[in-house]
């Protein structure tokens, strides 16, 4: 029996520890502010089947642009999401506008960040963009090797020579910003509380860990019954 | 139909330049309600020559949009195309036999809320699709109102 009794407890000891002190963490939730904290760690929300976003990133006029999967970021706000991959940002001068290329279709923004039209297909817009810049200093775009002029008043989108063809190059965002816009991306989908309470409940891996923690659970129960009968058993020669 | 076609069945013959719709809060609100839906552009093009606008809009019927060009004159739709219906089902509405029912319908006000002046048939199995053109067709007399042209008209 004491045999047993010490396999048993040897085996569960780690979980019970894991138990006892996720538990007391769990007892103290509001005064710990668990659920104010947002795991960012990539690999614990990759156990949520949650991946860290790739940013793509421009820098003109003093903005920066990004975007992570759809979502497009100006600056710290968001903006609608764009049709496919953004491969460019250039700036209309004479418009007082932005132009955010993507593969698909172009949106033009204000300097405060508002989003002014959506260009795409019913425009003509000539896609699939794989760049944008300046030619000769004017703003144009690239679909399958041709080199466009953008003319956003007229919606003209005229061919020109690749001679001059200047690509605005994808520039890092700072890190306040990248992570602003993580944070917004992931939003606030795992709280420290949750991953607490997902590793007291052995959820984190899933129904294989919930029937460990089961069997923890009925193994402490197991070693509350043995350890009092092995003492009242160790009582008894004595009397 | 490409927009080319569209604008020569509008306007044949004439070469127009793009105009601007600017969506102010109001705009933007009442718009908003037509729609039933956030309408986060800021500008909305059309072509105007007279008294007439052509206006162009997506919007979705149950899952893909539907391009929609909306021909108005002195405050009454004069043509609905469909001019790319992208949905596997209902595509009876791109058929003059149902488009034809927008002729001369203006917009009205009812209880704060504008609508069509008259009733459009539906048609089993695109009721989504139906409800998209009607909204589409309303947003197009809407912004007409707030265009110089239609205050051509009524000068």
């Amino acid at each position: 029996m004491w045999q047993w009794h010490r396999r048993f407890g040897v085996a569960i000891a780690v979980f019970v520890v894991l138990l006892s002190i996720t538990g007391i963490l769990l007892n103290h939730t509001d005064s710990l502010d668990l659920d104010g904290i947002n795991i960012q760690n990539s690999a614990i929300l990759s156990l949520y089947g949650i991946e860290k976003p790739v940013i793509t990133s421009f820098s003109t006029s003093n903005h920066w642009f990004g975007q992570l999967d759809q979502q497009i970021y100006f600056n710290e706000s968001t903006l609608p999401g764009c049709n496919g991959a953004l491969v460019g940002v250039v700036t209309l001068t004479a418009e007082n506008l932005f132009a955010l290329v993507c593969q698909n279709e172009m949106l033009l923004v204000s300097s405060e960040g508002e989003l002014v039209e959506r260009i795409g297909d019913l425009y003509q817009l000539p896609t699939p963009i794989s760049g944008a810049g300046a030619c000769d200093k004017l703003p144009c775009l690239v679909s399958e090797n041709s080199h466009f002029l953008i003319d956003i008043n007229e919606l003209s989108w005229q061919q020109t020579k690749p001679d001059l063809y200047e690509p605005i190059q994808q520039a890092s965002a700072p890190n306040e910003l990248l992570t602003s816009w993580q944070q917004n991306y992931i939003g606030q989908a795992i709280s420290l509380e949750r991953f607490i309470l997902d590793i007291h409940s052995g959820r984190i891996l899933g129904s294989f860990g919930v029937l460990i923690m089961d069997l923890s659970a009925i193994l402490l129960s197991v070693l509350v019954i043995s350890g009092v009968w092995l003492w009242l058993k160790s009582l008894s020669p004595r009397r | 139909m490409s927009v080319e076609e569209f604008h020569q069945k509008a306007f044949p013959g004439q070469e127009l330049k793009w105009q601007t719709l600017w969506v102010g809060k109001e705009l933007r609100a009442e718009i908003e309600k037509i729609m039933h839906r956030k309408f986060p552009n800021l500008r909305i093009r059309y072509w105007g020559e007279g008294a007439k606008t052509a206006w162009m809009f997506e919007e979705i019927g149950k899952e893909l949009p539907i391009t929609v060009g909306v021909v108005v004159n002195a405050g009454a739709i004069e043509q609905v195309q469909i001019m790319e219906y992208r949905e596997s089902r209902g595509g009876e509405v791109r058929y003059p036999f149902f488009t034809s029912q927008f002729s001369d319908v203006r917009l009205e006000q009812k209880k704060s809320k504008w609508q069509l002046d008259k009733h459009i048939d539906g048609i089993t199995g695109a009721t989504l699709s139906v409800r998209a053109l009607k909204k589409v067709t309303t947003l197009a007399l809407y912004c007409h109102q707030h265009t110089e042209f239609a205050q051509l008209a009524s000068e």
